[in-house]
């Protein structure tokens, strides 16, 4: 290398140890103090590019960072928190429709009515003697009304919810208890059917609107009653 | 505080001034160069735990910051600013050292002036302290292409402060 290829070298690294470098200032008294200077020069330069740096830039980076962490932590939460309630919330909502609707879907229609009679067994415990106008007034909603029922008391008639239609909840008194009656628009079958739990047994007959489940803990009054609803029931359609 | 935020505490006490002077001499407006030095503090914040070794800390910093400055700069390039956006200083601003405050107003007007593809290594190698293997690295040249520049840089700055200041300055006989 020449004197001019050293002093680029030295230009480019002004701290350069390659050895070549090293040598050749060692026998050139011009390029060594070329070096020697650039070496002051490159001390003035280095000083000269620190330019004062703005008071608190640090502590102004490290507070923001903070902040965004704070705030990220912040947001990790909340949506921590919201997927935790949406998912109790699914959870919740999943139970409440798989075990009212699912299962109800599911079920058979005789199921649907002892599960309907169960969950309402306090009706079984009203005594409004009902007059056949007022329990009418529930059942002209349905397609049916009734004629007369001599002999009978009706402790309760009011409308009730029966798988995806409205129907009519009915409940009749006689000597060895009471008699529950489930008129139920929609729910159309082909023949007459039984059912059965552990505390009642009951009938579901067709009629021209869906059917209607007679049910009562006593089997004996259920016949007697089907005999006499069937005469006085006036199908509406 | 957890081990993330106490590297990168580290890391701002550690780089924080040399990123601010490299952003400086590159943009060469202070609350700009604050600015950038902050996102790419926040930018690495947000990107830690990519950061493989904590050796190459200062290099990821380096970079993050010029892809800030291109960003900011938005389709200007880097190396195109004009250098109508150079600021007059004064010179009571700069620190005293081994050079007066005058030859050092005179040395920074000077590298100010400097064309900005050859200021980018020549900074990398005076603030940042890399070779130019590294500095070709970082900006994606050659090292031989690194070497020209950083030697133009300095053979430029010679020329300025000649013709500038003939009799001020003490190396450039």
């Amino acid at each position: 290398m020449n004197c001019i290829d050293i002093r680029n070298q030295l230009l480019a690294d002004p701290g350069s140890q390659d050895h070549a470098i090293r040598s050749h200032l060692n026998d050139c008294a011009d390029c060594s103090r070329f070096a020697n200077d650039l070496l002051v020069f490159e001390s003035d330069l280095n000083r000269a590019s620190k330019v004062e740096v703005p008071e608190g830039l640090a502590s102004r980076i490290l507070l923001r960072q903070r902040l965004a962490a704070e705030k990220n932590r912040r947001k990790k939460y909340g949506m921590a928190t919201a997927a935790a309630f949406l998912l109790s919330f699914t959870v919740v909502i999943s139970s409440f429709f798989s075990f009212n609707l699912g299962d109800v879907d599911s079920q058979t229609l005789e199921q649907v009515v002892l599960q309907h009679i169960n969950d309402e067994l306090y009706h079984l415990q009203d005594h409004k003697n009902l007059s056949v106008q007022q329990v009418n007034s529930v059942l002209k909603n349905h397609g049916n009304q009734l004629k007369a029922l001599p002999g009978r008391t009706i402790n309760y008639a009011g409308a009730c919810p029966i798988r995806n239609n409205q129907g009519a909840h009915v409940i009749v008194g006689s000597d060895s208890g009471p008699i529950t009656v489930l008129f139920m628009p929609g729910e159309f079958i082909e023949s007459r059917s039984h059912l059965k739990d552990k505390r009642f047994q009951g009938v579901i007959v067709p009629t021209g609107h869906g059917s209607m489940a007679i049910v009562a803990e006593d089997p004996q009054q259920i016949e007697q009653l089907e005999r006499e609803l069937a005469a006085q029931i006036i199908d509406l359609s | 505080m957890s081990r993330a935020e106490s590297t990168f505490e580290a890391l701002v006490n550690a780089y924080s001034s040399d990123l601010y002077r490299y952003a400086y001499w590159l943009c060469k407006e202070q609350p700009l160069a604050e600015d950038l030095v902050q996102e790419t503090y926040m930018r690495a914040w947000k990107s830690l735990d990519k950061l493989d070794k904590l050796e190459s800390a200062k290099a990821w910093l380096f970079t993050i910051l010029r892809r800030e400055l291109s960003r900011h700069l938005g389709k200007q390039r880097m190396d195109l600013v004009a250098l109508d956006h150079v600021t007059e200083e004064d010179p009571n601003l700069f620190h005293d050292g081994q050079l007066g405050k005058v030859e050092t107003w005179v040395l920074r007007q000077a590298l100010k002036k400097i064309e900005p593809q050859y200021l980018e290594p020549l900074l990398l190698q005076v603030i940042g302290g890399y070779n130019c293997d590294e500095i070709g690295e970082m900006i994606a040249i050659k090292k031989g292409a690194v070497m020209t520049r950083v030697c133009r840089a300095r053979q430029q700055l010679r020329q300025l402060l000649l013709d500038d200041n003939p009799t001020k300055l003490r190396l450039v006989k």
